[in-house]
């Protein structure tokens, strides 16, 4: 690799760090399998949307069955990981006619980067979706400067 | 299964053949292509039943029940979920503000059409419905008159 290539490499690092949020691949086949009593059930991969207002960057999850109780928001060294369990539907002493979704676990895991002001971060649930909330801190928003005379 | 074609026509009159035919093409066609054609999207179903009814799911995230439209005609279930334009673009604290940028878009807020043959008739004054957690459950009763009976034999 030639000085060039390194530094471009180096640059493309801290300009990913820059951005506000990039995905985290999941850290090995491994970690998704951890816990053991929510073990059987598959892990899903939401479907998420990600965008950027001028004051924080918002992440919008479906999550179609899960309740408050089973969803997990962690920030840790950077990282924004959100964990979640839809429990199996029931028959309810019926007959399976049709059966497209059964139960599973989400898992999704992201970089944060160091504009965002994780004690600020807020999180709300309604009808099956996921929006959390990643204000920017006061010094790193947009200024606008007013001109006088 | 599906029978062999000369035997299921043992019994049936042309009515009933073409009804079936209908009922199957439409089981492969009808749904896509109607969703095709009005530009709505599908959505999971789960379905369960006994002889005194079944209950029904389906994966409605984001939608809320006044958004939601349920008809039941003959034997087809129809749900139809339109969305509200403003869902996207709104923030945690329920402001506003305008996006600046999309880092990633992989929800496809679109309005949903699914259509369920039932596998018997229902009381359709007493489908009940309920939204939990972006899931739309659904009771449906037998209709009294579509139960099987039981014929006591006499002598």
């Amino acid at each position: 690799m030639s000085n060039e290539q390194i530094k471009q490499a180096a640059a493309d690092a801290s300009a990913a760090a820059e951005s506000a949020l990039t995905e985290r691949p999941a850290a090995s086949a491994t970690e998704a399998t951890a816990s053991p009593p929510a073990a059987k059930l598959p892990v899903h991969t939401p479907r998420t949307d990600v965008f950027q207002t001028a004051k924080a960057t918002v992440v919008v999850m479906d999550l179609p069955g899960v309740g408050r109780e089973d969803l997990d928001i962690e920030t840790e060294n950077q990282s924004l990981r959100i964990t979640a369990k839809a429990p199996a539907p029931l028959s309810e002493g019926k007959q399976w006619l049709r059966r497209e979704f059964r139960g599973r676990r989400y898992a999704r895991t992201f970089r944060i980067g160091n504009r965002v002001d994780t004690e600020q971060m807020t999180a709300r649930l309604v009808d099956g979706v996921l929006t959390v909330n990643l204000p920017y801190k006061a010094q790193t928003m947009a200024k606008k400067i007013e001109i006088s005379g | 299964m599906v029978a062999p074609y000369k035997q299921r026509l043992r019994g049936i009159g042309p009515i009933d053949l073409f009804d079936e035919l209908h009922r199957e093409l439409g089981r492969f066609f009808g749904e896509p292509l109607e969703q095709a054609l009005t530009g709505m999207h599908s959505a999971p179903v789960n379905m369960a039943g006994n002889e005194d009814g079944l209950s029904l799911s389906i994966e409605l995230p984001g939608f809320s029940h006044d958004n939601i439209d349920l008809q039941v005609e003959g034997r087809v279930l129809t749900i139809t979920a339109k969305l509200d334009d403003q869902t996207a673009s709104e923030d945690a604290d329920g402001s506003s503000d305008p996006v600046n940028s999309w880092v990633m878009k992989q929800r496809d807020l679109r309005d949903v059409m699914r259509r369920v043959e039932l596998p018997f008739d229902v009381e359709t004054e007493q489908v009940k419905a309920r939204m939990e957690h972006g899931v739309l459950h659904i009771d449906m009763p037998r209709r009294e008159a579509s139960k099987p009976r039981k014929i006591s034999i006499e002598g």
